[in-house]
Order: structure tokens, then sequence, then C-alpha cells
């Protein structure tokens, strides 16, 4: 067991959002439409707000998705902004009302579209940094074609025109980057389950932009963008840090390993690649719960704990054993003393969305670990 | 409409007149220009079925062409209200480091489309300096993506940060020489605004920002 030692209170989203003066902004980044950005979004909203945070959603485009309807539920929503125009009725955010608001925080989607002519501001990322300017923070998504830097690739990898694009920095500024993977297969298949698009658009996105070819070059894209934003969130950690006479380490990747061991093999192997990438260091770290106690653990598992273990070390991780009831706070915890900027942890396909709507210890990790982006890998068969 | 004024203008009055109408111009070229963008942006938005692939690249094309019309207008109204003061900037405290950080991938990118090579380096710890994290990422942006952009193909571009006294300096070697158009222009406002300046020798450019005062480790 290595034991923490000397850990300070966490501070969370929650906590970060009432005290600082300019809005905080939250991005998750997708590599695709359909991998459950705004659904997560949603989740994290509930969960401030039962902290006590006033949260609304400013705009949220569910695009017919029942899934994701019904996860507003009982959200406060700021009314959009009706626009008419020749009988035409456009919507859009209305910044101003959200700013009248004042919440604390905002949900914000689509963080690349462009807005209505005439509605104040061309871009809705304009949007965002004008309620960022007013103190309030955002949670916001974007998939990783519209990044501005990437439009030649895309376009020549893809053959696709990206016309709504986001500079660069505005997800660079973000204080933290939540990067949710899916494999091309399972992104595919709820394409053709409806969940994406409506039925009459399905066979033209499986011919066109959702083909197996795009769907791994835009994986491969936004796993770029994690090891921008890593880069990006260093410099940071080191000026917040660092106390005189002293340099901690920083910049390193960690990997929640869990006692089940059917992914954990393919999670390290996932996990070594984008830490050789990144040219980081990296943890693995295994919480053990109470109820994997030496004296309850099935032996079997245990066994492939322990491969697993020696997997992890012979790819270079070096291994921690935590013991705690509280996993995704465990984990923080050692990120922050270790100087971890991006910890990565895996959501296996059987009941896809099911998995990540109800992990407690992914949505508990992508909540609190404000300063700490956060890979949430698909650990589906390549 | 503001008032004008009576008698010879001095010079500095005859600039505030140049700014003053510059910012109505274009603000109300601006509004004209939303005229144009808005059936274009309905059509594309399918209200009125879809379109097919020629009719949508022409009319997004057309799209194109007017955001970036808006944008050169939204630029020049920028530079107008910051003439004449009537610009707020916050004062928070900025990373210059978070700036460059943030400006990366798009330098590369605008480097790989110009044939150069981009490095950027930033020494860790630096103190931060005072100023609009919003205007001065928008200030950087404009300058470094104007010296990458113009730099001669095959030029190896180096952007580092630095302290230099209470200031901060982010140098960029073999870029561009500074040209005059809207967007050099605008950057350089902002820097002064900001109590900055831009200083041009031999194939360096320095953008040089004063530190957060009691920023100093």
């Amino acid at each position: 067991m290595t034991p923490l030692s000397g850990t300070r209170a966490e501070p969370s989203f929650a906590d970060l959002v009432r005290t600082r003066d300019r809005g905080k902004l939250k991005a998750y980044v997708g590599s695709a439409a359909g991998v459950g950005k705004t659904y997560r979004m949603l989740s994290e909203a509930h969960a401030l707000r039962a902290r006590g945070v006033d949260v609304v959603v400013g705009f949220v485009e569910t695009h017919g998705r029942a899934e994701t309807a019904a996860q507003v539920r009982d959200l406060e929503v700021i009314p959009r902004r009706r626009i008419e125009y020749r009988g035409v009725v456009l919507e859009e955010m209305d910044t101003e009302a959200v700013i009248a608001r004042r919440p604390q925080v905002a949900l914000v989607d689509e963080l690349a579209h462009t807005n209505v002519p005439g509605a104040g501001r061309s871009k809705r990322w304009e949007d965002v940094v004008a309620l960022l300017d007013e103190g309030i923070s955002v949670i916001s998504a974007v998939n990783v074609q519209h990044f501005e830097s990437l439009n030649d690739v895309i376009q020549e990898t893809l053959g696709v025109t990206v016309r709504e694009t986001v500079p660069d920095w505005v997800v660079g500024m973000a204080d933290q980057v939540v990067n949710l993977d899916m494999s091309a297969e399972d992104l595919r298949q709820r394409l053709l389950d409806g969940k994406i698009y409506s039925a009459d658009k399905i066979p033209t996105a499986l011919n066109s932009f959702f083909t197996e070819q795009n769907l791994a070059t835009l994986r491969e894209l936004a796993l770029r963008e994690v090891a921008s934003s890593v880069d990006r969130s260093r410099e940071a950690i080191v000026a917040r840090d660092v106390s005189p006479g002293s340099r901690r380490t920083v910049d390193r990747v960690l990997v929640g390993m869990s006692s089940n061991p059917d992914y954990t093999a393919r999670l390290l192997r996932k996990a070594s690649r984008i830490a050789g990438r990144l040219n980081r260091d990296w943890y693995c770290v295994y919480v053990q719960t109470p109820a994997e106690s030496p004296e309850r653990i099935d032996a079997t598992v245990q066994r492939k704990l322990v491969e697993n273990i020696q997997r992890a070390q012979a790819m270079g991780a070096e291994v921690d054993k935590v013991q705690s009831e509280n996993v995704s706070g465990a984990l923080l915890r050692f990120a922050r003393e270790k100087g971890v900027t991006l910890i990565i942890v895996g959501q296996s396909r059987r009941g896809w969305w099911q998995r990540l709507t109800r992990q407690p210890v992914i949505d508990s990790l992508v909540g609190n670990s404000d300063g700490i982006d956060v890979l949430v890998v698909s650990l589906e068969q390549e | 409409m503001a008032r004008h004024p009576a008698g010879p203008p001095s010079a500095d009055e005859r600039l505030q007149e140049y700014a003053v109408l510059l910012a109505e111009a274009t603000a109300a070229v601006s509004r004209h220009l939303d005229e144009v963008r808005l059936p274009i942006h309905i059509l594309l938005e399918n209200h009125f079925g879809q379109l097919n692939e020629n009719q949508e690249e022409m009319l997004a094309s057309a799209r194109a062409a007017a955001e970036a019309a808006g944008l050169e207008l939204s630029r020049l109204r920028e530079i107008a209200d910051l003439d004449r003061g009537a610009l707020n900037l916050r004062r928070d405290r900025v990373r210059v480091g978070d700036l460059l950080q943030a400006l990366r991938p798009q330098l590369t990118a605008d480097g790989e489309r110009a044939g150069v090579e981009v490095a950027v380096d930033v020494l860790p710890g630096l103190p931060p300096v005072a100023g609009d994290r919003v205007r001065l990422q928008e200030a950087f942006d404009l300058l470094l993506r104007h010296l990458v952009r113009h730099a001669l193909p095959g030029a190896s571009v180096a952007i580092g940060a630095r302290q230099e006294r209470s200031d901060i300096v982010v140098d960029v070697k073999h870029g561009a020489a500074p040209l005059l158009d809207a967007n050099w222009a605008l950057g350089h406002r902002i820097i002064g605004a900001h109590g900055g300046r831009i200083e041009a020798r031999d194939d360096v450019v320095s953008i040089v920002l004063p530190a957060f005062e009691g920023g100093l480790r």
C-alpha cells in the first residue's frame, strides 16, 4: 500500500466558481457528434446543482435525441432569443438574459456555432467569452473538426469542408478539457440505432462523414488536442504550485486501473501509447476499495490484477496502490500530489450508454478534476 | 451621432473625429451586411428544404465572404473604439505562457501553410502581466500569426517569452517584418492599451508588456 500523506483539501469545480472573478471554462471535446458530450454536460449540471451551485442551461441542442432531452429534466433553461425574418423564426441563446440572470455556471452547447446574423455576436464562442467576462463560468462542448487549426487537415484527409470553426485559443484558454473517446464501431452503431441523427440522415452520414476511416482520423486528432491541452496546463500548474525554493514535478499522466481485469490490459496499452506520444512519465494507480481487500477479493480477479500490475510495470508505469472507499477522490488526491495533468480512465463497450450514464466514478472524476484534463477512452478493439 | 465641434479642429480633435466617424460607419455597414447574411444563413440552415451540392457550396462561399467582410469591419471598429477610448479592458492576471500555448496549434498550422517552421518556447514560472485575457489573446493572435504568415518560405520562426527587469518580452525571431494592415494595427493598439509596446530590430520583433505589479517573485 502507498499511503498518501500531507494532502490538502481539494478545490472542486464548485468551489472554484464561487471564488474566481473571471468565469471558468470547461470544454468537452469529442471526436464526432454523438459521443455523449451534451449528455455529459447535463449530468455535470445536475451534480453541480446538487452541491448548491447555481447552474442554468444557456443553450443546449438535443438534436432530437431522446436520451439527451430527458437529461435536461428540471434544470433551469434560459428561454432562447427568437429572431423573426419574413415569417421564418430562428432561435439563438439569449446571452444578455443569461448575464442578467447571473448564474454561477451556464451550459452552452456547440461552441463553434454561427449565430443568426443580427443576433448580436457572430459566433457562439464570442457569447461564451462575454459570459466569462461577466464572471459566469461556462461548460461547453465542441467537436475536434471545428478547431480552426485543423481546417486544412480535415479538408485534406476527410475531404470535408468544415464551415463553422472556433479559434484554437478559445479551447486553449479552458481551465479544463474533458475528452470523450469512442470507437468507430460504437459510434456507427449509435448512428444506426438512430441515437445521433434522424432516420432520413443515417445512410448519408454512414457513407460520408461517419466512415470507419474518418472516425479513426478524428479520434487521432482529438488525442492530439489532449496533448496540446496538457502542454497548456503545464505552465499554469508550475506557476500556481511551485513554492519558493522547491520545484514540483508536473506534467505526468495517471491511469486509473480497476480490479476488473477484462479491459485493463487494453487500457494499459492505450495509456502507454498516449504517455509515449506525450513523452511523459506515467502512473498506474489501483484504488483498492474495502470490497476488494485481500480477504474478500475473488482469487481469479486477484491473480489477474497482479498480472496487470506487472504488465503496467513492464510498460514503464510507476504502479501505486491506494486504499480508499472513494475511488475518484483517491485518484484526484494522488494526481494533485504528483503533479499529474492528464487522467486517463476507460469505459467498456458492453452497455456503453448505461456505463457512461451510471458510472459514478467517472462522473465524479470529471466533475471534480479542476485543472486536470480527463480522457475517457473507449476500450473497444482497435 | 456625435456633435461636430465648432471652429478649426486640432490634430487630436481631428483624430477623435475620424475615430468616431469610422466607428459609426463600420457599425452602419455591419448592419447592412447582416441583412445580406441573414437570408443566406436561413437558406443554409435548410428552412426551405435541402439544397443541392452546388447551391450549398455557392451560398456557403457567399456567407464566408460576408463573414470575412464583417470581421474586417469589426477590426476597424475596434481600432476606432480604442482610439476614442471607448473600449473597456479588464485587468486580470494573465500568463503570457498560457496565451502562447493556446496559440501554438494555430501558429503551427499557419506555418505549415506558409512553408515555415515555427517553434514556441516559454520559460516556466514567468510572472503574469496585468490585462484583459481575451483582448491580449486577440492581440497575440493578430500579431504572431501576422509575423508567421508573412515570413519567408523556409524560415524557422522562433517565438520565446522571457523576463527583462519588470517587463515580460515575447521575441519573434526570423518572422516577417511588420506590415501595416488592420490586423497589425489592432494588435499594436491592444498592446499599447495595456501599457506595452512593440519593438522591431534586425530580424527580431519584440512584444513588451509590463509584469503584473507585485507579481514578481
